[in-house]
This record gives C-alpha cells, structure tokens and sequence, in this order.
C-alpha cells in the first residue's frame, strides 16, 4: 500500500469517525409514562402539605448525553387529570377556583435553556403556561442515570425536576393564603432514546 | 385585620354587607342626589368583595377574571342612567342590549368551541337577565327588585357551591349581602331609589356567573333555570290570600320574603338532587 492510498485511507476512516465523537447532538428519546410523574404540593393553613399529581400528559425529550445544555423538553399536562386522591377535592380543583380545566384544559412547560451546574446537575428553565398565563420558570435539574438499559439494553435517560412556583403569579388567587401560594413541583422523569 | 379579610365567611357576608351599609348611607345622605344614586353602593361593595375574594388580574385571561371589569362597566352605565333619569325606550333598550357584550367578552374565542345546547344555554341567559333588567324600570320607588336580586343572588350561590365552585359561590353570596346591606335603608321606611345603578352591574354579573357555572362547572342548569320564579314574586304575592293584604311598607317585603324563600326551595333542592358530584363539604 502506498502512502497516498494509506493516506486516504485514514483520511475517509477520520471523516467517519470524529463527527458523531466531538459532535454529538441531541437524540430523540420518547417519554415513559410508566416511569414518570407530574408531583406537586401544597400547604393546607399551616397544617398539612397535601400532594397530587397530574395523571394525564405528554412530553417530548430532545436529550444531549456529551452536553446536556444542548438538550430540550416539552411537556403538556391535561389539567382535568388533576388527582389529590380525594374525588370530591378533585372536582373542586378542576373547577374556575383553581385549575378551571374546562376553559383551560391544558398547563404546558417549555425549556428555554439548560444550564449545567455540576456533574450531573442543572437549571432547567422554561416556560410554565397555566391559565392562559405564560411565565418563566426554573426548576433544578438532576441527571439520575443515563445509559443502557439493565434488562432491555436500550439507551434510556432519568431525571429529577424540582422547583416552586406562586399560583397567583397565574391568576389562580382564590384561597390564599389559607390555601399556599407556593406550589412545589416535581418531576420525575424516564425516557427511552428513539 | 387581614386574617379577618381572608376568612370566606367575612367576605361573603359581613364584608359586603357593612361595605354596602356604609357607603349607601354616605351617598344616599350626602350627594345632591343621592337617593338616586345611593345604590351604587350595591356593585362598589361588590367590586370589593369580589377583589378580596378572587383577587384582580390584570389582563383578564379567566372568564371568572373578568367579573371586576363588568361590574366597573355596567355600573358606570347604571350611574349615568340613574344621574340622567333615562327611562322609558332607551332604559328598556340597554337592558337588551347590556347581557349581550357580557356574554360575547366573558366567552370571548371560546364562542367556536360552543354546540347548539350552549347557545340555547347562553339565549336563556341573555333573556332572564334582560328580563330582570327590564322590570326596574318603573319599579324604582319599590323594594321588590332588591329582594328578588337578592333571593337570585342567594339561590344561585347555593347551586354554585353545590357545582363545585367556592369562588362564584361566594361571590354569590357577597352580591346577596352587598344587596342586604342596601336594602336595610329600605326597610321598614323606603329611602333610596333601586335604579340602574344596582340592577345594571348585579344583574350583569349574575349573568355572567350563572353562564360560567352552566360552562365551567358541574352546577344543574336545570337547577337555574328554577330561579326564574324569583323575578316574579311581586306577581305571585296578591294571588295568595293572607299575604295580598300586606300591602304596608313593613309587611310588603315581609310577604316578598316568604314567597321567594318557598320559590327558593325548588331550585336548592333540585340542585341538592341533580349535581352530579358536589365538592361541597369534602
């Protein structure tokens, strides 16, 4: 072989090979509904912090394992599936006091940025959109595992999401302070590369 | 002070009363034409109530956001109406046209998401509180439009509460004790005219809640449209025999009260009986 030919060679295998290496960009992942929670809290008069979740939502996860700032999540809460494990709570919850699913059935979260903050560790910051209100958001992100799957070897990715929001910042005024304006968010979340 | 301000109960019915009490008495006594305007009280100690019970949003993205506007609005018109004395066509014509803007601003871009049972719905709406309207017009010197807003007010506030909405509920009953808290001035020695300044912001209002219950909460419309009765007190009152001779400025009211209150049970007991599931008292 001569070095011309051993030359291009190399050259082609360079061309190859070191654009997914240094490049890598963000990948697809879908969401596992079964892995993952819309959480909240909040503080009933001082005594008690009931929690509920969202059962209902949809999500897409654009994900950056090299550099998480590259990544990017959306996420739509179907607000009438509002769940406090008290049916009679509930339906109060759903109605204009509080979430008002029936004029605004959809609560939707955009990231606007990543920025990392340690080794697995960032601030997510969006945009909330509740009650026809759009406002920004930033919640604390943390990578919990990323790689193959133990069992199904797929490549999947988990994350922790946690922050705090006021409710009036939305419009949602009725009942505090009694019922807290200060809502605690969680969410934890799981989702399996395309 | 505050935490008094907070509590639901104060601010459905002492609030509002003593609010409307007080300011109606200031009016009503001091303006050069005060026992005109002396029921602008009525939709002040609504705005208030209303203030501290929902707060204000600017701009106003829920229907419910935008009761404060319609009571500034329709007040403002009520006030010009009563400082003027526009009655005859023009008062009957504004009580058409009034319900109609509130109902179109208070759905706004949701009108196309509306089926045929909605429009009918938001027809009835329109017509009852036209309606409504419409009597005041030469009944000012009487306290029968007061006590049936006010009977409305309390019967729609438990249909509300029972649909599952604290907030319009209590909003409900603030109307019925801003209502209350004027019509004291009233009874037994009548004071102060029950004109537009009242009927065209309450009346407003209440249609507009009784639309977002019917849209946005579980409350019975069935139940509603048993209000109804209540705008017609006055003409049931001489068909009974031992309430037709109350005819005095003291027992008058009285025999309006019993009427409304047993023409209330209709509509609260086939709330209690068709709301599919109350949140009350969880």
């Amino acid at each position: 072989m001569t070095f011309k030919k051993l030359f291009g060679a190399s050259l082609m295998a360079a061309t190859l090979v070191s654009p997914t290496a240094v490049q890598a960009a963000p990948a697809d992942y879908q969401i596992d509904m079964a892995h993952t929670n819309v959480l909240f809290n909040v503080n009933h008069l001082g005594l008690s912090n009931m929690l509920g979740r969202f059962a209902e939502f949809s999500g897409k996860l654009s994900f950056d394992d090299e550099n998480i700032e590259n990544s990017k999540v959306s996420i739509v809460i179907n607000t009438a599936s509002i769940d406090t494990f008290h049916a009679k709570r509930d339906e109060h919850l759903r109605s204009p006091d509080f979430f008002n699913a029936a004029e605004f059935p959809e609560m939707t979260f955009n990231s606007t940025e990543i920025q990392k903050t340690g080794e697995k560790t960032a601030k997510l910051i969006g945009e909330l959109t509740l009650l026809g209100v759009t406002k920004p958001v930033t919640l604390d992100l943390t990578l919990n595992k990323a790689g193959a799957h133990p069992f199904n070897k797929k490549t999947v990715a988990g994350f922790t999401a946690t922050g705090t929001i006021k409710r009036t910042d939305f419009g949602m005024k009725y009942g505090v302070p009694n019922i807290s304006d200060e809502i605690s968010l969680r969410l934890e979340l799981e989702a399996v590369r395309n | 002070m505050e935490s008094l301000l907070n509590n639901p109960v104060v601010q459905s019915s002492l609030l509002p009363l003593l609010v409307s009490l007080i300011v109606s008495g200031i009016v009503g006594f001091s303006l050069p034409k005060g026992k005109m305007l002396a029921a602008m009280a009525v939709p002040i100690s609504a705005l208030i109530t209303i203030i501290a019970i929902s707060g204000f949003s600017f701009p106003p993205k829920a229907s419910s956001q935008k009761l404060p506007y319609l009571i500034i609005a329709a007040g403002l018109v009520g006030v010009l109406f009563d400082y003027f004395e526009i009655r005859g066509r023009f008062y009957k014509l504004a009580c058409l046209v009034l319900p109609l803007p509130m109902i179109v601003w208070v759905f706004g871009t949701r009108f196309n998401s509306i089926d045929l049972s909605g429009v009918f719905f938001l027809t009835a709406v329109w017509f009852v509180a036209a309606y409504a309207l419409w009597q005041g017009d030469h009944r000012r010197a009487q306290i029968d439009t007061g006590l049936k807003v006010l009977f409305f007010s309390g019967g729609l506030g438990v249909i509300l509460l029972l649909g599952s909405s604290g907030m319009l509920a209590q909003t409900a009953f603030g109307l019925m004790a801003a209502v209350g808290g004027f019509l004291l001035w009233n009874w037994p020695k009548f004071r102060f005219s029950i004109g537009a300044s009242m009927l065209f912001p309450i009346v407003t209002i209440l249609g507009a809640m009784a639309a977002q219950g019917l849209f946005f909460t579980k409350a019975s419309g069935t139940a509603m449209a048993f209000l109804v009765p209540l705008l017609l007190i006055d003409r049931i009152v001489p068909h009974i025999p031992f309430l037709k001779r109350a005819t005095t400025p003291l027992m008058r009211p009285l025999s309006l009260a019993v009427v409304a209150l047993v023409c209330l049970t209709i509509p609260v007991g086939s709330a209690l009986l068709l709301t599919e599931t109350s949140s009350y008292g969880y």
